[in-house]
């Protein structure tokens, strides 16, 4: 059954014309029995009343009855009577009872009478097709009320099954309006019996999933928050430790290293979990992606410097609606992953500009790319692909993404991967919804509209080029930044410390949007 | 497997059926203003008969008997070969289904 | 008039009617969708019109039995079409599918050729003759939503029915029509004198009229007769027979049978 209404429809229209033509064909029937009954009745009495006129002698008058009917009387074999439209001959065989025959091109009902005198025998016919016309012209009649009515019948079922399954609609479109996070019960009054059983077991469902929701979030946070503390006392510990039997020993470098990515990925988790649909919806503000980027790099030189990896960022300022801090948390996952998973020496590009509706945050790499096959899995918590086939000092959860999917979604925005044009490697191309009221960015993001469409009209035109920021950060201009993580890699910055090769010469973004982007 | 060998066994019973054709008696029966005459129509019981229902009207007309079995369409001005029976003595009604108030006969096997 | 009308295309659409229902409650099934039945329809519709318009000639054929014959000759075409169906349907593998809307298609062209014809000619009769054509039209049109609803009714209880019991409604009513089918043609064969004629094994019409309301709706699902002679009551039990024996011979001998889910 593909719809209620149609099947309601058809059923109920199939029904109706059912039970109202057979009734109308059975009555037709009845009709034409009732109608032969008296016919034969009218028979009878006519030839009584020829039959007694005979018997008194007189002459029968020969056109007293209508053309519809004949008669003959006959005394044994001698026709002593007939009216005007009978035959010389015998009408029906001479066997006394009803007959059917045909005559002059019609067919008649006889009645073969033999009076109490034997040797009087009277034929009387009524034309039996007269009595079938009327039958039908009543039935014929009181058929076509029923036919025209009929579409009228169609309509009102349409609007009645309609008005039936209006609850049913007002349902259907509040479950789809409903904004994903929104668990609260629905609105229970006003559904009648058969719906209430469903919106009640909505509810039901509703509360179960808001309470299952709710302890996973409170199990995680809280057993992250719980283990920062105990973390801390190890950190401090393994300071001690290291104080006391010196650096250089391996065991205490590789729990160095597993401390510090026990860390992180208590901060992932508790960064997962503190970004809810209900907290970003209090906390959206208007935030500079291109000023987050640059304030994201910065934050991370140190650590592109210490793999002496290049990284370039290419931006046009573009203002969105979201929550600054989990852009912030986006912005450095990519980033961090990029430098992470490309060996020493790669290169990192950051493009970030208006794309269409959306903007655009693409972060370019060029290690060694993530098949495809993959692509799907990455998001996927606690995934790494090829388990531990990066080296052990990449510090990972495999919740980096997971964490970019996450804020890319509740800001309904879009994340594709794909290979780099530009640089070979991996490229995550993330799309977040500009504010749809241009009023907002006070006629700022038309204009930057307008940019994005003369390089999709010229994309060789080099003065669109000029509008967009293309920065290579070197260690000058980048201020040195004192964290308690930076003291810890002092080594490594070490071998760091001369001057980075300067950026890409040539710019390498290219305006063909289908080739650079994924 | 079934198409063949039916075509065979038609094939069979038509010789054998054919054999029997030089002693079918034929009876005539005619249709003029949509009635049937004779509209008794008198056959030897236990023998396969042929009619032979000849359309007098410009308007088709559709032989046919539940009790016989029988369901052929006679065009206008035209006629048509029914072959009904062998038949048990008794009477068999027929009618004419474009005309059935009227194009009613019987047929008497005796 | 109006009866004889109402009669006429209730007993041509409820059989019409009823096929085209079961084929599409399978259609439905294997989701072929309904636009393959509007395509027969429309083809099929074209065929009664010329055969309708050539029935003085065809009737001449064979020794003026040539409408029979013919007649006889699109109802096993009918038969083998939903033979084929019951096979497709229930074991050959998915590959072989896309012959069932083929299938389909052609037992509605020749089951509504086989009825239109019968239904123009009538009409084409009073053509002439405005009162009684109206009057004609109202019956049929009486006649047509009869078997019309019959039909929607009949596909609405089919598909809602349980998956399994739809297939075995499905395969018993393929079965049984196409055997009504073959009791029908051998009928026209023996009244077109190919086949003999022999006094009626039984006589069934005291218990179920066929003039009467159930008898059409049996003779319109399984070609109820009530005075078979042993050749049609032959005819009809092999072919009412062979339908699930070919399917089991089938099922054993392969043709990678899977059975439906």
């Amino acid at each position: 059954m593909k719809s209620i209404r149609l099947y309601l429809i058809i059923v109920l229209l199939s029904t109706i014309c059912l039970v109202n033509f057979l009734a109308a064909l059975q009555g037709y029937r009845r009709s034409m029995v009732e109608a032969s009954q008296l016919l034969d009745e009218q028979l009878a009495e006519d030839a009584r009343l020829v039959s007694r006129l005979a018997a008194a002698g007189g002459n029968l008058p020969r056109d007293m009855y209508s053309d519809s009917m004949v008669f003959q009387v006959w005394q044994s074999n001698r026709l002593l009577h007939r009216s005007n439209n009978a035959p010389e001959t015998s009408l029906s065989p001479m066997a006394s009872g009803y007959h059917m025959q045909s005559y002059r091109g019609l067919r008649w009902r006889l009645l073969v009478y033999e009076d109490d005198d034997p040797q009087f025998r009277v034929i009387v016919g009524q034309r039996a097709d007269v009595y079938a016309r009327l039958v039908e012209n009543i039935i014929v009649e009181s058929l076509l009320p029923i036919i025209w009515v009929l579409p009228i019948l169609g309509l009102v079922i349409w609007l009645i099954v309609s008005f039936g399954l209006s609850p049913l609609k007002r349902l259907a479109v509040l479950l789809r309006q409903r904004r994903a996070e929104d668990l609260t019960p629905l609105d229970v009054s006003g559904y009648p019996v058969e719906l209430a059983i469903v919106v009640s077991s909505t509810n039901q469902l509703l509360s179960r999933l808001a309470a299952a929701f709710d302890r996973e979030k409170r199990f995680a946070a809280d057993a992250a928050h719980e283990l920062r503390t105990p973390l801390a006392a190890l950190k401090v510990n393994l300071r001690n430790l290291t104080d006391d039997i010196g650096a250089d020993n391996d065991s205490v470098r590789e729990l160095e290293a597993s401390v510090d990515r026990m860390g992180h990925s208590i901060e992932q988790i508790l960064t997962l979990y503190r970004l809810t649909p209900e907290t970003l919806h209090r906390q959206k503000t208007a935030v500079d992606l291109q000023g987050l980027a640059k304030k994201v790099i910065i934050e991370l030189y140190r650590n592109f410097q210490g793999r002496h990896q290049d990284i370039e960022l290419q931006s046009e300022p573009v203002v969105i609606e979201a929550d600054e801090f989990a852009l912030m948390t986006l912005m450095r996952n990519l980033v961090d992953n990029a430098g992470k998973y490309t060996p020493p020496g790669g290169r990192v590009l950051v493009v970030v500009k208006p794309e269409g509706q959306n903007a655009l945050v693409r972060v370019e790499d060029s290690g060694p790319g993530i098949a495809e096959a993959h692509h799907s899995r990455v998001f996927d918590r606690f995934y790494r692909v090829g388990g531990d086939r990066h080296d052990s000092n990449v510090i990972g959860c495999g919740l980096g993404l997971s964490i970019v999917d996450h804020i890319v979604r509740l800001h309904q925005g879009q994340i594709d991967l794909g290979r780099s044009a530009a640089l070979g490697g991996l490229a995550v191309a993330v799309r977040l919804p500009l504010p749809e009221d241009p009023g907002h960015q006070k006629g700022h993001g038309t204009k930057k509209s307008a940019v994005s469409r003369t390089e999709d009209s010229h994309p060789a035109h080099g003065n669109t080029e000029a509008k967009i920021a293309n920065e290579n950060f070197s260690s000058e201009n980048i201020p040195s930044k004192k964290g308690p993580g930076t003291n810890r890699r002092g080594k490594k910055e070490r071998g760091g410390d001369r001057p980075t090769k300067t950026g890409v010469g040539k710019p390498s973004y290219r305006h063909d949007k289908r080739r650079a982007s994924l | 497997m079934k198409p063949r060998s039916r075509c065979g066994l038609v094939l069979l019973l038509c010789v054998m059926s054919s054999g029997l054709l030089a002693e079918t008696p034929v009876v005539r029966i005619d249709i003029r203003d949509h009635l049937f005459y004779p509209a008794e129509v008198l056959v030897p019981a236990n023998t396969k008969v042929k009619l032979l229902v000849t359309n007098l009207d410009p308007t088709p007309e559709e032989f046919e008997s539940y009790e016989l079995n029988r369901e052929k369409v006679i065009l206008g001005n035209s006629r048509a070969i029914i072959f009904i029976g062998p038949l048990a003595p008794g009477e068999y009604p027929f009618f004419g289904e474009f005309n059935m108030s009227t194009a009613q006969g019987t047929v008497i096997a005796k | 008039m109006l009866l004889d009308a109402v009669i006429i295309i209730l007993r041509e659409t409820l059989e019409a009617g009823v096929l085209v229902s079961l084929l599409l409650t399978i259609a439905h099934r294997f989701h072929l969708g309904a636009r393959w039945l509007l395509f027969a329809l429309a083809t099929g519709l074209v065929g009664a019109g010329v055969y309708a318009a050539s029935l003085a000639t065809v009737s001449t054929w064979f020794d003026d039995v040539g409408q029979e014959v013919i007649n006889a000759a699109m109802q096993y075409g009918i038969y083998l079409s939903l033979l084929a169906i019951s096979l497709l349907i229930s074991l050959v593998a998915t590959a072989k599918r896309r012959y069932l809307g083929g299938f389909l298609m052609l037992t509605v062209v020749l089951a509504v050729v086989r009825e239109g014809a019968e239904i123009t000619v009538f009409f084409t009769g009073y053509l002439q003759n405005e009162d009684v054509l109206s009057r004609a039209l109202t019956g049929g049109f009486v006649g047509l939503m009869l078997g019309l609803s019959a039909g929607a009714l009949c596909y609405y209880v089919i598909v809602s029915l349980s998956p399994t019991m739809e297939r075995r409604i499905q395969h018993v009513m393929l079965a049984l029509m196409a055997a009504g089918m073959v009791g029908q043609a051998t009928q026209l064969l023996i009244q077109a004198d190919w086949l003999p004629s022999t006094m009626p094994l039984w006589d069934t019409g005291g218990w179920l009229s066929e003039r009467s309301v159930a008898g059409e709706i049996a003779y319109a699902i399984f070609g109820y007769e009530a005075t078979p002679t042993p050749v049609e009551v032959g005819f009809y039990s092999v072919a009412l027979a062979l339908i699930p024996l070919s399917v089991l011979l089938c099922r054993h001998f392969g043709f990678n049978a899977r059975q439906e889910v």
